[in-house]
């Protein structure tokens, strides 16, 4: 939230060189860099409806404070001062101001031992009265709400596991919606795939109210990227990436045309946290400024954000508009081709072929399908083992209580997805797909579960041999086992930034 | 021990154990003269279901909980990955874990809900000061980890300084951990050095093994790329199994522990390393999964006062009997630092007493005392237990410490 990044941008002209200096002075910071304005002490800012003013959050004397000051600056008005602690303020079209608070005057363990149901919950700001939409012992955060002012969109801890253990497989996170109208409970729209490293920050709903997009992260070893959805379509296969890989980028906002996001973002090689912008349709994006948090006036003209626990304002023309196209990976454009496939294995057996049809290198999007009969979860199978001279375990599918996709990295280091164990006793379908930047593993046709290595894949060129059924119980079968390029006709397709417009 | 009252009931008997124990250690210990510690390794975090330790009188009680294990020495752990257990100006202070930075994710177990790196929960000193009072010894047990395999805990300062995030070989960047190569980075770490001195512990014990997915493959950053290119000029950037790699980026690590060493020196506050993976030929395990495995060469060059041997690469027909031979190996060239060795509960690398006995089919009680006992023949300064959380010594591993004392 608070950091110290190189200022090193010149102002535009001695004038506005004296005015920043000054407000610079006068908010004991950092300069302001070219073209940006000095407002207040602050983070998180939110333009008001009619762009005169700006809701923020403070950090005083241990203490988060939520207020709004002019555009300009001048004098703050306090929404909340403590006691409690509040944040992330987001504004209704009529001028009320939504925003996470709460009052946690417990320690953890009397809070624990006490079943409290002190938390973070939404909380209103409306005609000088102050009321809470959201209560318990969850935090309810990052609300976005639609530009009718009908629905909030915020990210919320309740209903979650509070198992918190390195391997927990619990989610983290689930984003609702909540009738500001007619209050009521929030209704829980989707949840972080499995895991204590993956989960949402900061959903933002469009202006027409068709798409939202949000803060995702996907893996321990991954960035924040922003995905989106269309209302309504809320299954993990509707989720589609909209911001480019190559960059961390969570928090976004939208234009108030709707073609535009702005982000918290960040790139190798860039000073620092930036603001950039995105158009989505076309995915071209463009970095502003160092800062976070950045959100568009109501006219679109102006950009707002925070940098060094300062709030900047500076304009957005059409020489800010996002114009370039950074590298995407694409991996599910071609369909599935089988190249090799044996049935009713009941004991381990070694298979070799012809090796050059199998040298799948880094960049081929391969896929292992296997076909099991299993009773049980316990004790190691390795039902599928492609044995490279590259390494042994070049690709693997295994299953103990869970089921995994097994590959290597170009150091030989061990990488995997995997699924949630399994029921016992059935017939099951694992299908494993090593694409160029993730590994993916379906259930029965499920959507997959991804891990992005983040680091190259070994390059797999020399097959020695398939390994099928290693550690098969009496009774245990693999009952067909299929190896082929492409994406597998029985694993959906995640969509796609055009899916979006559809 | 069951609960807390049963704690405050064994208080006095264990203090009492513990005088005695470190009476006896002290005529017994390898070192005439010396006294033997009995080190505890105690994250009170661990405590948080148990006792309130946002407050004195919770963390009085972890104090209590863990003497009934006689140990005479206590190192509290300063952070669990990134995330602070008292206010550091350094990280960054912010309430609890999350909500209050995007960047994090909450965690709702009651772990996600303690402030300890608040006001509310300064309670790091208040134990500190009372190990003082009780004439225990006491130190820091702090990390090279900057998240401890998990996002929820990492560092408030490396979420905020993307600039200085490690990369891979593709030049992807990762907010687990900053690259050491950036002297922005360095400099902040020995920042964190002066933060904990003026807690004025005894001892800063600094951990290797809770690396937090650091690895050689997350090295590949600006400062890094720009020193291979000096130094190897057009070659290709190696993969970071090589070991040219591996010795430019570790020297940045051995110039961090030398400053380490010279703060701590110039505070009259011992130094202590680490290392997990030791063994009597070429520390290969140690090698391959972590930083500072120069540790040998840093010793005889004086960087450490102290070496704590978490683990020891044992060969599994013969656990005692190799172990005693890579202590040998250990005391044999530890330079004028001296030595510790683990008598862990926690299995980290296969080397908990609880896989000894299995190995060796005693009781792990009879595994913990035979751990003591080699400790101590072999000229060791003290032993560690390999962390203290509730209840995880038990009382006839407790009591065949105290024994092989004696």
């Amino acid at each position: 939230m608070r950091h110290n990044t190189k200022n090193d941008v010149k102002c535009e002209s001695r004038a506005a060189v004296l005015f920043c200096a000054g407000m610079a002075v006068l908010l004991g910071c950092a300069v302001p860099q070219q073209g940006e304005r000095a407002v207040t002490k602050g983070e998180n800012p939110a333009f008001s409806p009619d762009g005169k003013r700006i809701a923020f959050q403070r950090l005083d004397d241990d203490v988060f404070k939520l207020g709004i000051v002019g555009v300009k600056g001048g004098a703050e008005e306090w929404i909340e001062a403590g006691p409690g602690n509040a944040a992330y303020p987001e504004w209704t079209p009529s001028g009320g101001l939504v925003y996470m608070y709460g009052h946690d005057t417990e320690t953890a363990y009397e809070a624990w031992r006490g079943n409290s149901k002190n938390g973070y919950g939404l909380r209103l700001y409306e005609n000088g009265q102050r009321r809470d939409l959201t209560t318990g012992r969850c935090r309810d955060f990052t609300p976005s709400v639609s530009s009718d002012g009908k629905k909030a969109y915020f990210v919320t801890t309740r209903g979650v596991s509070s198992e918190s253990t390195v391997y927990s497989k619990a989610a983290t996170t689930r984003i609702a919606e909540l009738d500001l109208a007619a209050g009521g409970e929030p209704h829980i729209l989707m949840e972080s795939p499995g895991g204590n490293n993956t989960g949402f920050v900061q959903p933002a709903i469009s202006p027409d109210g068709k798409m939202l997009v949000w803060g995702h992260l996907e893996s321990f070893f991954d960035a924040w990227r922003i995905y989106g959805t269309r209302i309504g379509r809320f299954d993990r296969v509707e989720w589609c990436p909209v911001s480019p890989r190559c960059l961390s980028a969570l928090a976004p906002r939208w234009h108030p045309d709707g073609g535009i996001i702005c982000f918290t973002g960040f790139k190798k090689g860039d000073p620092g946290w930036g603001v950039w912008v995105e158009d989505i349709a076309t995915g071209k994006v463009k970095r502003l400024a160092t800062g976070e948090n950045p959100c568009f006036s109501p006219d679109g003209k102006a950009i707002a954000y925070n940098r060094d626990g300062v709030v900047y304002v500076r304009p957005f023309g059409r020489d800010d508009l996002p114009s370039e196209i950074l590298p995407e990976v694409r991996d599910d454009d071609d369909d599935e081709m089988v190249l090799w496939a044996k049935e009713n294995i009941s004991k381990e057996t070694s298979f070799k072929t012809d090796s050059s049809r199998f040298a799948f290198g880094d960049k081929t999007t391969f896929f292992v399908r296997v076909k099991v009969r299993l009773d049980g979860t316990a004790g190691l199978r390795q039902l599928f083992i492609g044995d490279y001279a590259e390494h042994e375990y070049g690709v693997q599918i295994f299953a103990n209580r869970d089921v995994w996709l097994s590959t290597r990295d170009h150091t030989g280091r061990y990488l995997d997805v995997k699924q949630a164990r399994y029921k016992e006793g059935r017939e099951y379908t694992f299908t494993g797909i090593r694409a160029a930047g993730r590994l993916l593993l379906s259930v029965d046709g499920s959507v997959p579960a991804v891990a992005v290595p983040r680091a190259k894949v070994l390059s797999l060129d020399h097959l020695r041999r398939f390994v099928v059924g290693r550690g098969l119980k009496s009774g245990e079968s693999v009952v067909k086992v299929e190896v082929g390029t492409g994406w597998p006709t029985d694993v959906p397709k995640f969509k796609k930034r055009e899916d979006l417009f559809k | 021990m069951k609960n807390g009252e049963s704690v405050m009931k064994n208080m006095s008997k264990a203090v009492c154990a513990a005088v005695c124990v470190a009476c006896c250690a002290q005529v017994l210990a390898g070192k005439p003269g010396a006294k033997f510690d009995v080190v505890a390794l105690v994250d009170s975090l661990d405590f948080a279901k148990n006792y309130d330790i946002e407050t004195r009188t919770g963390t009085v009680q972890v104090l209590e909980h863990v003497l009934l294990t006689h140990a005479n020495d206590i190192w509290w752990r300063d952070k669990g990955g990134g995330r602070m257990r008292y206010p550091s100006k350094c990280e960054m202070w912010q309430i609890s874990e999350a909500p209050f930075d995007k960047k994090r994710l909450p965690s709702e177990d009651i772990y996600g809900y303690l402030r300890l790196e608040s006001p509310r929960g300064n309670e790091y000193p208040v134990v500190l000061e009372e190990c003082r009072r009780r004439g225990l010894g006491f130190g820091i047990h702090t990390t090279i980890e900057e998240n401890h395999w998990c996002s929820t805990l990492a560092s408030n300062w490396t979420l905020a300084h993307p600039q200085y995030w490690g990369c891979t070989l593709l030049g992807e960047p990762w907010m687990g951990s900053c690259s050491i190569m950036w002297p922005e980075v360095v400099a902040h770490k020995l920042e964190m050095v002066d933060e904990r001195l003026a807690l004025k512990p005894q001892k800063i014990m600094l951990d290797f093994w809770r690396n937090g997915a650091w690895s050689y493959a997350r090295e590949y950053s600006t400062p890094a790329i720009a020193e291979w290119k000096r130094l190897y000029g057009d070659e290709p950037l190696p993969p970071a199994t090589d070991p040219r790699w591996q010795k430019m980026v570790g020297a940045h690590f051995d110039d961090y522990l030398r400053k380490f060493s010279a703060k701590c020196r110039a505070a009259g506050v011992e130094f202590i390393g680490g290392f997990v993976g030791v063994d009597d030929k070429d520390d290969a395990a140690l090698k391959k999964r972590y930083c500072g495995f120069s540790w040998r060469h840093l010793a005889k060059e004086g960087v450490f006062d102290a070496i704590y041997v978490m683990s020891v690469t044992y060969d599994p027909k013969d656990p005692f009997g190799s172990t005693e031979r890579i202590y040998r190996n250990v005391m044999e060239n530890r330079g004028s630092a001296e030595v510790y060795f683990p008598v862990a509960s926690y299995n980290m690398e296969k080397c908990g007493f609880g896989e000894y006995a299995r190995l060796a089919k005693i009781s792990e009680a009879e595994a913990a005392g035979r751990l003591v006992r080699m400790a101590r023949n072999a000229g060791a300064r003290g032993v560690v237990l390999e962390c203290v959380d509730y209840g995880n010594y038990r009382p006839a591993v407790c009591d065949a410490i105290a024994e092989a004392l004696k």
